[in-house]
């Protein structure tokens, strides 16, 4: 669905390795459509992966990737490397293509604001105080950001600000093969952390006592966490609130908190969700694309405030 | 099984244990033997739960040594050390939507593979934790939906099937009623001499602790008197902790009465 609206018997027999009628329509499809299609099921199973892992680590229900603050962590991240190599003036990143400098301070990025939380969440119970002080870190970055921005060139705050809407569409094939491969290395990691993330559930006295080794869980978690957000603020930017609200929306559905169902749920709606917010966003039929991150805030922002209300008789 | 009852299966040497700023029990010295039901009893604030606590590692001792079966607890992984004792403890569990059987199923996690799959002799473990706690009836409900009292039952469970030699829990019976108060205590009992294992209760209950359990250890001033009850009773250190202006320990029914 997009500017170019192609039958859907033509893309069913393209998919099958026939050729489309048109060459233009191979072209659109082979090169644009599958590849962005692809890119919003990786990041939407990510993200929501990375919510779910924290709402268990930090066991608050309104933990998630972009609510903390850790997405524009990464996004900081980035913003050093392309608005401040401009300023320091010794390298310039060419386009968004792929770089693993890009990549590393993403990933750095978020590392640092998901151990600030940590460290913070353990003194802190309260599920709003850590929600707070999420939104003061996300506050923090932005006014670093504008800082950068007021001394950058235009060129490279122009780069910067269109990576900021986040996009699903301007991958490489070589950029979607390294996505996929970090993705699938971050859910294969979590596979032998289910049964101590089930531990968890119980309150890390309990788990302790269920011989589970909770730093070592932590960190596994922290690392995970971290380079899947890093990697995917990275290839497409910040997209807010799926991590949030994709694993409510799994536990609605199955009514269980156990993680050997809930990851397979995440991953699949998760997919599910992001690629129905990028149909969404393509406008279909017409020419016009709206921004992802619009989509997701738009419904995203409403189902927050709405489980903040709810919260009292709410178990996650 | 009788061979262990010999050696003692918790010593502490020279125990302090408390807060950084703050002892809460010093010079606590215990040899325990396996099979035994030992209550500790003590004011408010008088530091049960801190002890308990530091015996199940979830604290650090400020002083002296705690071994289990001769081991130092710090010499053991935190794997084998699950595989030792179970705890039952005072907080609240973080909101979930376990379900009552998941919950003490959980009890078998350190003995299952890394997939968690419950095997038949975890199931049997799992059968018989729910047997003797009488739990069958909640196991498909929602934890967080059960009343005080039966959420007290599922943990008492889910230590249970952890099948640990030891277990240790913090004021299991609060939320009882007076008959499943007694229940409970009875259940314990019959742990501690029919199947051996060493039950570590902090409890306020007096005059069943003094009833059933084989040891009591009354903690008062940040001291701790080990003894069994008739010694307890009848050197009046139980009288002398809770005595007061307003009641007094009859040593004759075991309960307390208005002056």
């Amino acid at each position: 669905m997009g500017s170019v609206s192609i039958p859907f018997k033509e893309i069913v027999s393209g998919i099958l390795g026939n050729d489309l009628s048109k060459s233009s329509w191979q072209h659109i499809l082979f090169s644009f459509r599958i590849p962005k299609s692809f890119t919003a099921i990786l990041t939407g199973s990510g993200l929501s992966l990375v919510g779910l892992l924290m709402q268990t680590l930090f066991r608050n229900p309104m933990a998630g990737p972009s609510v903390l603050g850790i997405s524009s962590g990464a996004g900081l991240g980035v913003a050093l490397l392309v608005m401040g190599g401009g300023v320091i003036g010794g390298f310039s990143v060419d386009g968004f293509n792929l770089n693993l400098s890009i990549l590393l301070a993403a990933i750095l990025g978020a590392f640092i604001v998901l151990s600030i939380i940590l460290l913070l969440g353990s003194k802190i119970k309260n599920t709003l105080s850590i929600l707070i002080i999420g939104l003061m870190l996300g506050a923090l970055t932005t006014s670093v950001v504008s800082i950068l921005a007021y001394f950058t060139k235009a060129e490279q705050l122009q780069q910067y600000m269109f990576w900021g809407f986040g996009s699903l569409g301007h991958l490489s094939s070589k950029e979607l093969v390294l996505f996929s491969f970090f993705i699938l290395i971050g859910i294969l990691a979590v596979i032998p952390l289910l049964k101590p993330l089930n531990s968890l559930l119980l309150g890390e006295n309990y788990a302790q006592n269920m011989g589970v080794n909770i730093k070592q869980l932590k960190r596994n978690v922290l690392l995970i966490a971290g380079v899947l957000t890093g990697v995917i603020t990275a290839f497409v930017g910040p997209i807010a609130f799926i991590g949030l609200a994709i694993p409510h929306i799994a536990r609605l559905l199955f009514n269980t908190s156990n993680h050997k169902v809930l990851v397979p749920a995440v991953l699949l709606i998760g997919a599910i969700v992001l690629l129905i917010c990028d149909s969404i966003a393509q406008l279909p039929f017409s020419e016009q694309v709206i921004p992802i991150n619009a989509i997701t805030s738009l419904f995203g922002a409403p189902l927050v405030i709405w489980l903040l209300i709810r919260k009292k008789n709410y178990n996650f | 099984m009788k061979t262990e009852i010999k050696n003692s299966i918790l010593t502490t040497k020279n125990l302090r244990v408390g807060y950084p700023k703050l002892d809460v029990v010093k010079a606590i010295n215990i040899k325990l033997t396996a099979g035994k039901l030992v209550c500790v009893l003590g004011k408010n604030g008088s530091g049960k739960s801190t002890l308990i606590k530091t015996l199940a590692r979830i604290l650090d001792p400020l002083e002296g040594s705690i071994s289990i079966k001769d081991k130092k607890l710090t010499a053991y992984k935190q794997q084998k050390l699950a595989q030792l004792f179970s705890i039952v403890l005072t907080e609240k569990l973080p909101e979930n939507l376990l379900t009552a059987n998941e919950l003490i199923s959980m009890g078998r996690h350190v003995h299952t593979n890394w997939l968690d799959k419950i095997t038949t002799k975890d199931q049997k473990k799992i059968d018989f934790a729910i047997e003797v706690t009488q739990t069958s009836s909640f196991l498909p409900k929602k934890f967080s939906k059960l009343s005080d009292g039966q959420k007290q039952k599922v943990l008492i469970a889910k230590a249970i099937a952890q099948d640990t030699p030891i277990i240790f829990l913090d004021e299991p019976t609060t939320h009882l009623d007076v008959h499943h108060k007694m229940e409970t205590f009875l259940l314990l009992k019959k742990l501690a001499h029919t199947y051996q294992k060493t039950i570590i209760m902090a409890t306020h209950e007096v005059g069943l602790s003094t009833q059933l359990a084989d040891e009591l250890w009354l903690i008062d001033d940040k001291k701790i008197k080990i003894g069994t009850p008739k010694e307890m009773i009848t050197n009046k250190t139980l009288g002398n902790i809770f005595n007061s202006e307003l009641i007094r320990f009859n040593s004759k029914t075991s309960s307390f009465e208005f002056r």
